[in-house]
C-alpha cells in the first residue's frame, strides 16, 4: 500500500465534473484507491463519493492505492489532482497526446 | 463530526435543552472527554471520593437547595469543590437561580456555566442521548443500504458491480434507499448498528450510462428514508466456478462492523439473474429467521422425520416373517 498527499488544483474543487476525471482515469489501474479528505473517505472509483468529500480548491487529500500497479497509479492521480484539474478536461477529439 | 466541546453542546442542544448561558462561554474550545453526565451532590458537601474527573456536572434541586443554605462565602468553597473535579461544564436545571457569588465566580475564573430550563431528571436523560450519540463508535462503508421490506441490506463489492443498479430496481419495486455508495454507520447500541446517507449525497444515485439521478425528485418521498437499522449484509461477487456458494443455507455467515456482527450473504452475479427478487428474498428470509422460522432447519427435520418414519415401515415389514 502507498500513501501520497495532493492540493486539491481544480479552482472549484472536487465538482462532479472532476470526480468524473478522477474515476476515468482510476478505472484504468487495477489499483483500489481510496481518497480521504476532512476525515471522510472514498473510493475513487465512484463518482458520487468523490464528489461528497466536497474537497476545496487549494486543500490537501489523502490518497491511499493498494495493488499490482499502485506506483503508477499514484503518481498519474497526484499528477491529475494537483496538476491537471486546473485545466478544463480536453474536449473529446481533441489530441490528448 | 469533529469532537465534542461545550461549545458544540451549546450550539447543537440550546433550542432543544432551552439552555441559557449564566457566564459567556470561553472562545477557546473545551473537550468534552466522556459521555456520563454526575450529580455533584456529596463533593458539594466537600466528600469527593470515587467521583469521576472531567465529567459534566449537573445541578439539580438538591444541589441549589444545599447551596441556598450557605452563606456567599461558604457557596463558593463549595462550587470550588465541585470545580477540583475538573468538570468541563457545570450545568443548573430546572431554571433555578443561581445565587449571584456563583455567577460572578464562573466570570473570573472563566469556566462554563449554563442554565437549563429542564428539571434535572429529563435534562439528563436528554443530554445523556445526545452524548451517547455523539461519542458512539462511527465508520463508512462503500455500499448501498437499502429498507427492503423493513430490513436494511447493506450491499458491497468492487465498484461498477452493480450496488446501484441494484437498489435502483428495488425503489422500482417499491423499497426505500437509505444511502448509495457511502454509507455511515454508526454503532448506537452493543449490537445495533444505524446506517445513513452522507450529507452531500443525500439520495443521489449514478447508474453507469445514464448519470445522476435524485431518488427523491423522480419516486418521491416513499422511495426514501433517512436512516435505517443495517441488518444483513449481502456481498455482490462476480461469479466464480471456483467458489463453493452456500446453498442450504442452514450455516450462518457473519461479518463484523465496529464490533456488530451481521448475517452476511455472498451473492454471486450472472447475466440475466434477478438479483432484485433475490434480494427480497434474503430480507424475508431473515425476518423469518427473527421470528423463530429457520426455512434449511424445517426442511431437514422434516427429511429425519421421513427417514425417520420409513426406517420404522422397513423396521416393521422386516419382522414380518408370517
Amino acid at each position: 500500500m502507498k500513501t501520497v498527499t495532493a492540493t486539491v488544483s481544480d479552482p472549484v474543487g472536487f465538482h462532479l465534473r472532476a470526480a468524473g476525471r478522477i474515476v476515468k482515469l482510476t478505472k484504468t489501474f487495477a489499483s483500489e484507491v481510496t481518497i480521504r479528505y476532512n476525515g471522510r473517505m472514498a473510493n475513487a472509483k465512484s463518482i458520487m463519493g468523490l464528489a461528497s468529500l466536497a474537497a476545496e480548491f487549494g486543500t490537501d487529500v489523502e490518497i491511499e492505492v493498494s495493488g499490482d500497479d499502485e506506483e503508477a497509479a499514484a503518481q498519474r492521480l497526484v499528477h491529475l489532482i494537483a496538476v491537471e484539474l486546473a485545466e478544463p478536461e480536453t474536449p473529446p477529439g481533441a489530441s490528448s497526446v | 463530526m469533529g469532537p465534542v466541546t461545550v461549545q458544540r453542546i451549546y450550539r447543537e442542544l440550546r433550542e432543544s435543552l432551552l439552555l441559557e448561558l449564566l457566564a459567556a462561554l470561553p472562545a477557546e474550545p473545551i473537550a468534552v472527554g466522556a459521555a456520563d453526565v454526575h450529580r455533584p451532590g456529596m463533593a458539594l458537601m466537600g466528600y469527593a471520593e470515587n467521583f469521576l474527573p472531567d465529567r459534566i456536572q449537573v445541578f439539580g434541586e438538591s444541589e441549589m437547595a444545599y447551596i441556598n443554605t450557605l452563606d456567599a462565602a461558604g457557596q463558593c468553597e463549595a462550587v470550588e469543590r465541585v470545580l477540583t473535579l475538573n468538570p468541563p461544564v457545570i450545568f443548573v436545571a430546572m431554571d433555578q437561580t443561581v445565587p449571584e457569588p456563583i455567577i460572578n465566580m464562573a466570570r473570573e475564573q472563566k469556566f462554563p456555566l449554563i442554565r437549563s430550563a429542564l428539571p434535572a431528571v429529563e435534562f439528563m436523560a436528554e443530554l445523556t442521548h445526545h452524548l451517547e450519540r455523539t461519542f458512539a463508535p462511527h465508520t463508512e462503508v462503500h455500499g448501498t443500504l437499502v429498507d427492503v421490506y423493513g430490513v436494511g441490506l447493506l450491499f458491497t463489492g468492487r465498484s461498477g458491480i452493480g450496488k446501484s443498479e441494484c437498489a435502483m430496481d428495488l425503489i422500482e419495486r417499491g423499497h426505500r434507499l437509505v444511502a448509495d455508495d457511502i454509507v455511515e454507520l454508526t454503532r448506537t447500541n452493543e449490537d445495533v448498528l444505524i446506517g445513513r446517507y452522507r450529507e452531500a449525497l443525500r439520495h443521489h444515485l449514478e447508474i453507469r450510462g445514464v448519470g445522476v439521478i435524485d431518488v427523491q425528485a423522480l419516486f418521491g418521498i416513499r422511495a426514501i428514508r433517512m436512516q435505517k437499522r443495517v441488518e444483513v449484509e449481502v456481498q455482490l461477487q462476480e461469479w466464480d466456478d471456483s467458489v463453493d456458494y452456500e446453498r442450504v443455507g442452514s450455516e450462518n455467515r457473519y461479518t463484523e462492523i465496529l464490533g456488530v456482527n451481521l448475517p452476511q450473504v455472498a451473492l454471486p452475479l450472472f447475466p440475466g439473474k434477478n438479483i432484485t427478487v433475490i434480494s427480497e428474498v434474503i430480507a424475508l428470509n431473515f425476518m423469518l429467521k427473527i421470528y423463530g422460522y429457520d426455512a434449511a432447519q424445517v426442511l431437514n427435520d422434516r427429511i429425519l422425520d421421513t427417514m425417520r418414519t420409513s426406517n420404522r415401515l422397513h423396521d416393521y415389514l422386516d419382522h414380518d416373517r408370517e
